[in-house]
């Protein structure tokens, strides 16, 4: 119905269109072809600036927050996520319709980061952290009282003990919380090969975080 | 404890290292990318600069050209003005 509608509007329309779309509150799930996005993506390879800034406005928060999880640096970030839409849009004629631009984007600012933490030799400084929406019962217990700040601290080192595949694909599932399908698209991996990795990692962290665990 | 819910209890524990970006952010990352999306590339910088002087080049060539030619015309029109016949013994012969 939605692309029905579409189809009557006209180009000189589109920056309202998009606008709009981006008010709709119903999150789209990443295999659900969205009609907005489709056109976006026509649009874009016309070199049409709305359907830019569309695509921007839908994934920039999300690859900004991938960014900033990798590289734990706000600046690097923006640079980053800049740096991934810019390459996304430049190779749009490569992209197939029908698929969603948000894992081909989000696929891109993971490979730029992992790249930027290569060449730049950094240990990232971890984040401020976020109160802890999780601990409230783990908090009240005294023994396994734990700052939220050290908690954190703690499951950034021990992801980031893991090699380099692993820390990736966990990144993406327990911080991120990517499906495994999604990991799958973002990192062209099978699925299979995303478990295997996540399995791997799940090992190594149980063993790392036994003290936090609940018994 | 199976897969899924160790990977829960993970995920949990995780969750305040997930960074959100905030509204600032995003729009500075619009405007940059939007920055660079209508900022002229290199190629079209130097595209832009050699079109008009290539069409100079192009029109001082086709001048030059029609000049030439022109000069070349007249030259051939003159010399066929100077062609004398002269006879000898009888027959017809022709000189510059």
């Amino acid at each position: 119905m939605i692309g029905r509608e579409l189809a009557r509007v006209s180009s000189g329309t589109l920056a309202f269109v998009f606008h709009e779309a981006l008010q709709d509150p119903t999150p789209r799930a990443v295999d659900i072809e969205d009609p907005f996005e489709s056109r976006a993506i026509r649009e874009a390879r016309k070199g049409d600036p709305t359907a830019y800034d569309y695509l921007v406005t839908k994934y920039g928060r999300r690859a900004l927050g991938i960014a900033i999880g990798f590289v734990r640096n706000h600046s690097d970030a923006e640079d980053l996520s800049q740096e991934a839409f810019i390459r996304a849009f430049q190779t749009l004629g490569r992209f197939r319709d029908g698929q969603p631009f948000g894992p081909w984007v989000y696929r891109i600012v993971t490979n730029l980061a992992i790249d930027h933490l290569k060449k730049s030799r950094r240990r990232p400084v971890p984040a401020p952290i976020a109160e802890a929406e999780v601990s409230t019962s783990r908090a009240d217990d005294a023994d396994r009282a734990i700052d939220s700040r050290q908690m954190g601290a703690r499951i950034e080192r021990a992801i980031e003990s893991l090699p380099d595949m692993q820390q990736v694909v966990a990144r993406l599932s327990l911080i991120e919380e990517f499906s495994h399908r999604e990991i799958a698209a973002m990192m062209n991996l099978a699925e299979g090969t995303v478990r295997s990795h996540l399995t791997h990692a799940r090992s190594r962290l149980r063993a790392e975080l036994q003290d936090l665990r609940t018994p | 404890m199976t897969e899924e819910n160790d990977l829960d209890e993970l995920r949990k524990l995780a969750r305040p290292l997930r960074a959100e970006a905030n509204e600032e952010m995003l729009l500075r990352l619009r405007l940059r990318v939007a920055d660079r999306i209508t900022r002229p590339t290199v190629l079209d910088v130097l595209v832009n600069w050699f079109r008009p002087v290539a069409l100079a080049v192009a029109a001082v060539i086709v001048i030059l050209t029609t000049l030439l030619v022109q000069q070349d015309q007249s030259q051939s029109t003159e010399m066929l003005a100077q062609i004398t016949p002269v006879s000898l013994s009888g027959e017809d012969l022709y000189r510059d």
